[in-house]
This record gives structure tokens, sequence and C-alpha cells, in this order.
């Protein structure tokens, strides 16, 4: 075993293994690259960047599969146990990113901070890790499981104590939006890395990991854990309802509703929370060292059991609110067929809308859809439109290639049909459109390199802040380690300033995402930068300020930036789809008018400004990856 | 869910465990490893936390060389395992 320098938190190893010459390398991680980079997300995204090379297919075997656990995973910090995989996205062409609980403490466990996976199988494999033993086990039996039997076939085959990470069939057939599934319940979303995994052949990783993780000072490290846990007792009513309602708990929050488009089905019981508990029952499931257990194993009354996590915000949302689907029995029938294909709930849910609204408007016929008649809450439909996707057949074969895609082989007019900002769908149904409300997390879900999704960026949530925008920015701002000078830039002029809120936004969920804790809310009420650098220095035994792990924060964006520069990605990846700015849309707060261009790009110059990036690109400037110790970066994408 | 104890054992301390409320978040096994070795891990822990076959439920139980200390039972927040003062 590679020895190594690290008195805790980190293993100090990455495993990196070649699945066409079945090769295994264990590389000492530079404690370099652990302080410049925290872990996690942060050093998976430098690993990324160094990894794949420029203009590599998505799906070939030059592209490279890369989970990260940060030094906080495995140990007793609180939702210490987050994981995020990166590769070059199909969906996108750019950084794909996802995070999801459970796979990281195993990887933890079984002496490994990273995994890369290079190459691709012959034939279909799946890795069996214990500890250091690596072994590669043929799949053929696998090939065409879904995600469950997947799970419990290599379960009985090599032990039950294995957590099995793996895709379903959409990820072996390549659907670009294919997702890998932890355990069946905890999944790597959105960007299809599901496909990407399918493209190496890979089918599944099984580990048992039997080591342990150090604290460098543990009386110190247990006190800053306890404080933490001690601070989301107070928070017991919104733990109760995450707990109770999962992200369900959307449903609750009416200001929320209001910011969205109406329902296609106002009854649609997506909404009904009371009608939520009678109709489910709800067994919880919580990621390592989680005192919220948010995830849940649902069955309904009518015997329908649907997959883990199955809540609003993966399923109900999309699916009832998104596609009119009425029953919640209706809608754990769709939730549970997806999640065993491996699909991601929501651009499925997406591309069905898609596909709807131009059929109901007469874009696409019958014959493009191969004799299926789309109308909004056909449930039979929408099962077939599933199947359809995973397995790449018919209809389902275009709808597989993502919006991007998808419209580019449909053609017509489907174009501005297609809400997407770099090739990931939005999602109106769930989350506030940039016509009811602009704020620093919806700037985020513009700008994120990995493409419109609301999550590096998320907290703190100002799009639900309404009048309140200066008392949530006084109450976060400090929370997020943002210096009083740049808390009075922030507040200046009565509201707050947008790009430069969302800049320290950025940081400090980069920084959560990178040590592996979770961003749920209450979890991030609880945390603030001075505790998460008082856990990083006593887990890790380095002493670091809450300066030095912001400033690490920025360094990650910026990685991720260039990958995306260095791919061609500019400006205009970072910008409103043009569908928004030309169509107005109905909510609940009345008639929302198009989004404005010309605001939004003057706040787009601004963000690139206060991230020292070039205005007319937003490439980062040379100045600015050098002061950020990238230089190597800076020579890449300044030839 | 009514709580119906499945083991009561009465040696260093009295700890219920209540398996039918597991989430499988294995803080009682982190508890456990760190207090008895110093460090964290599952494979350490004198608790065990096994999945029931197809359920996705879990059944908690205590190893031979448990020494009922209680610190788990500290870690528990949903309500598994219950330190009962005697």
């Amino acid at each position: 075993m590679t020895e190594t320098n690290y008195a805790g938190g980190y293993t100090g190893t990455i495993l990196s293994i070649d699945l066409t010459n079945n090769n295994i390398e264990k590389i000492p991680l530079a404690t370099g690259m652990a302080r410049d980079f925290i872990g996690g997300h942060g050093l998976t995204a430098k690993l990324t960047y160094d990894l794949i090379m420029q203009e590599t297919d998505p799906l070939s075997p030059e592209n490279v599969l890369l989970f990260g656990a940060g030094p906080l995973v495995g140990t007793m910090a609180p939702t210490g146990s987050r994981a995020t995989v990166m590769a070059k996205s199909p969906l996108s062409g750019l950084i794909g990113i996802s995070n999801a609980g459970h796979f990281g403490t195993m990887l933890k466990f079984a002496g490994y901070d990273e995994l890369v996976i290079k190459g691709r199988a012959d034939k279909p494999v799946y890795l069996r890790i214990l500890d250091d033993e690596i072994e590669f086990i043929p799949a053929a039996h696998l090939w065409g499981k879904d995600v469950p039997e997947t799970v419990d076939t290599i379960r009985r085959q090599i032990g039950e104590n294995y957590w099995v990470t793996c895709i379903g069939p959409s990820g072996e057939n390549l659907v670009k939006f294919a997702g890998i599934i932890s355990n069946k319940h905890s999944a790597f979303g959105r960007t299809g890395m599901g496909a990407v995994m399918g493209s190496k052949n890979l089918k599944a990783i099984a580990i048992l990991g039997r080591k342990s993780v150090k604290a460098a000072k543990p009386g110190r490290f247990m006190k800053h854990v306890n404080q933490t846990l001690d601070r989301m007792r107070g928070y017991f009513e919104m733990i109760e309802q995450a707990r109770k309602f999962g992200t369900q708990v959307q449903a609750l929050l009416s200001p929320q509703l209001t910011l969205t488009r109406l329902p296609r089905l106002p009854d649609t019981e997506a909404l009904d929370a009371d009608k939520y508990l009678q109709e489910f029952q709800v067994s919880s499931i919580a990621c390592s060292a989680c005192p919220v257990g948010c995830k849940a194993w649902l069955k309904t009354k009518g015997g329908t059991a649907m997959g883990a996590s199955c809540t609003y915000g993966t399923v109900t949302g999309p699916y009832g609110v998104g596609l009119a689907i009425k029953t919640y029995e209706d809608i754990a029938r769709i939730a549970d067929l997806g999640q065993r294909l491996g699909l991601d709930s929501m651009v499925t849910a997406s591309m069905i809308s898609y596909a709807t609204e131009m059929y109901q408007d007469g874009v696409i016929t019958k014959e493009d859809t191969g004799g299926l008649d789309l109308n909004w809450g056909d449930t039979e439909t929408t099962l077939e439109l599933i199947r359809l996707i995973a397995s790449r057949e018919g209809f389902g074969d275009i709808l597989a290639e993502g919006m991007d895609g998808a419209s580019g082989r449909i053609g017509k007019s489907s174009e501005k049909y297609a809400s997407h900002v770099k090739g990931l769908t939005m999602q109106p149904e769930m989350f506030p459109d940039i016509r009811a409300v602009f704020s620093s997390d919806i700037l985020g879900c513009f700008v994120n390199p990995r493409g419109w999704h609301i999550d590096t960026y998320r907290r703190p949530n100002m799009y639900l802040a309404g009048d309140n925008v200066v008392d949530v920015v006084r109450e976060w701002g400090p929370k997020m380690g943002v210096p009083e000078e740049a808390m009075k830039s922030i507040l200046t002029g009565g509201g707050y300033n947008i790009p430069l809120f969302t800049k320290y936004s950025e940081q400090y969920n980069l920084v959560i995402h990178s040590l592996g804790t979770c961003d749920r809310h209450v979890v991030c009420l609880s945390l603030d930068i001075d505790m998460l650098a008082n856990l990083y220095s006593a887990v890790t035994g380095i002493e670091t300020y809450p300066s030095d792990l912001l400033h690490a924060g920025e360094r990650i964006l910026n990685v991720e930036k260039a990958f995306n520069i260095r791919e061609g990605a500019s400006r205009k990846d970072d910008q409103i789809p043009e569908r928004l700015t030309l169509e107005s849309i109905d909510s609940r707060r009345g008639t929302l008018a198009p989004a404005n261009t010309d605001t939004y790009n003057a706040v787009l110059d601004e963000y690139y400004e206060v991230h020292g990036w070039d205005k007319r690109t937003g490439i980062p400037t040379l100045e600015k990856l050098n002061e950020l110790g990238l230089d190597a970066i800076a020579k890449d994408i300044h030839v | 869910m009514a709580k119906q104890p499945q083991s009561v054992r009465k040696e260093a301390k009295t700890i219920y465990v209540y398996s039918d409320l597991c989430s499988g978040c294995g803080y009682c096994q982190l508890a456990c490893s760190f207090v008895k070795t110093g460090a964290f891990g599952f494979a350490d822990a004198r608790v065990s936390i096994r999945r029931t076959e197809g359920k996705e439920r879990y059944q908690v139980a205590f190893l031979e060389d448990c020494d009922r200390c209680g610190f788990c039972s500290r870690y528990c927040y949903y309500g598994v395992l219950e330190e009962v003062e005697e």
C-alpha cells in the first residue's frame, strides 16, 4: 500500500484503473493538490481538467470518469458522505458534474480519496474493490438488468455487505442523461455520467471498505462535530419535515409555487402534501452520518414500490406538475420504471414535456413519434416513452439525445421549444423562473459550468427571500465568510449586488461540496465557514483559515470554467434560452413578461468583472489564473 | 410507528433497539469505531447494521464484543438505539 503523509481526513491515495488493459495504479495524493483543491469536488475538478484532453469524444475510451470523496467523508462530521463524479458530459460537451451520497463513504473506507476510471473494457465488466484488492469481474450476465436487479445479483455473487454503484439499461444504451445509482437510491444525475460509464462497458462498482478514516486531532474534531449537531437540533422542526417529506417539502413552500408557471393540471396530487402522507408508506433512508434522512423508500397504498428518494424535486414535480400526471399512484409507477432503468428523472420528464408540447402544437406528428399520441397526463404513453428512451428504440432514440441533440435531429421549429442551458434542461415546474425573480441563485444556474441546475450555487435560496433579501444577505454573508468590505459593496443601494453575492455563494458552496458534506438547507444553516475551517483543520491537522478554503473555492470554479473554455465555451453559453426572452408565462402571480436580455447581460458583465474574467468572452484573465496559482491552465487557455 | 423493543440487554448500560426505525445512516457504527479505536469506520464497529434481504430495511444488533458503553446511542437520530435509565 502507498505510504502517505496525511495525519487524517485524507487516505492519501488515488486509485486509477484503466479498463482497456486492466492496469491498476495507486497514486499518492500530493499534499499540494489536497491543500489547493481540498478534495471531493475540487480535487476531482482539477484531475478532470488534467486527465481529459481537449475535444475528447465524451463516449470514447479517452474520456475519464472520476469519483472523489472529500476529507470529511467517512468521518462523524454530520452528513459527511457526499461524493462527486465528473467526466466530460455527453449532454453538454463540457464538464459533467454530479454529486450524491453513499458511494464516497465506502470509497474512503477502502482507502481511496479518488477513483479514476480510464479506457474501455472489451466486454462488460464490473469492479470489485475490497480494500487493496481490485478485481475485474465479467458482467455479461448483468448487462440489460435494471438497477435493483443488478445490485441484488452482485450482492448474491460477492457478498451482502458490498455497496454497489451501477448503471441501468439506459447507461448501457448511452442515453445522454443516464445516471449512476448508488445502493439503489442515491443518484448521480443530470449530466449523463451513466452514459460515460456505459461507454466504458462498466456496469457496476462494488466496494467493501474495511479500513478507517482518522482525525488528526480527534478531541478537537469531535468538539466541532458535537457543536454542529447541537446547532442542527435547533432546527428540529425543519429536520422533521425534511424526513417526512424529503424534497416533497418544496410542495409545502407556497411562496415558491407562486414563482413557477401554473401547473398544467391544477388538481395534480403532486402539490398536495397531505395526500402525499396519506398515499405513501415512507421508510426513511439516510446517507452516512446524516441526522436528517431526507431520502425514503416509498410504497403507495396501491402497492407500487417507488424507488427511494423519489420525492418532489426528482419525481412528483417533473412528472406530476411537468407532465400533468394526476395521481401519486401513477407518478409512482412512472418513477419506479425510470429509476429501474437508471434514467435521470428531471431530464427524462423535460424531454417528454418537450415532445408533448411540440406534438400538441403540431410541430411533430405520429410520423415522428412512431405512432404515439402524445397528450398531457397520459400515464401509459409516458411509461412507453420511458421504455423507448432507455432502450433507444424508435422515437426514444431521438429523445435519448437530450434537448440539444434531439432538436438537431427533429429540425423544423423544435429548437424554439428547447429550453436548456449548456444542454441541461430547465425545470420550470421545480425552480423559479427568471421571468418571476432574478436572484443570485438564479444567476448561478445560468453561469454554472455544469449547466442549468441549482446546486453549487443553491445556498442561500435568495429566490425565496421576497422582500427580505437584505436580511437574508446580512444573515448569510458572514456565515459564508464574505469580508466586511465586500458586505458593504453587496448592500450598497437598497437591495443587494447579485453578481458579487453570487461569487461568494459559489465559493462557499464549492467548499461544502469539496469537503464532502451535504448542501440541504438545514445542513447549510447549521454550518458556516468558520465551522467548516475548524472541522477541516481538526480532521487533517492542516491548520487552515476560512479565507484559505474560500480561496480554494474560487480556484476550483476557475478550473471548471477553464475546462469549458478549452472546449470552446464562451459568453454565449451563459445566456438565457431564447424562448424565455420571447414568451410571457402565466403564474399564480399573474402573467410574467419575457426576460429582458439587456438587464441580464448588464448583470453578466458585472459577474465576469468581479470574477476577473474577460467581459466579452467570459474567459478567466491571465492575471486571475496566475493569482490563483493556476499558471499551467493560464498557458493552456491563453495560447 | 409503535415502538416494540426487539432486544433488551442489561449489561453496562441498557439499550433498547428498534430496528424498524433504522435509516441505515451508520452513525452508531462510526461512533462505536471512534470510541473503541480512535478512528472512523464500519468494520471495527461493535454494532452491526444488516440490510434485510430484498426489503431495504435494516436489522441493528450489538456484536459479542460490545460492552454496552452507550456511546453509539448518543448519535442515533432515528430513535433506533435508546439508552434506558436503570
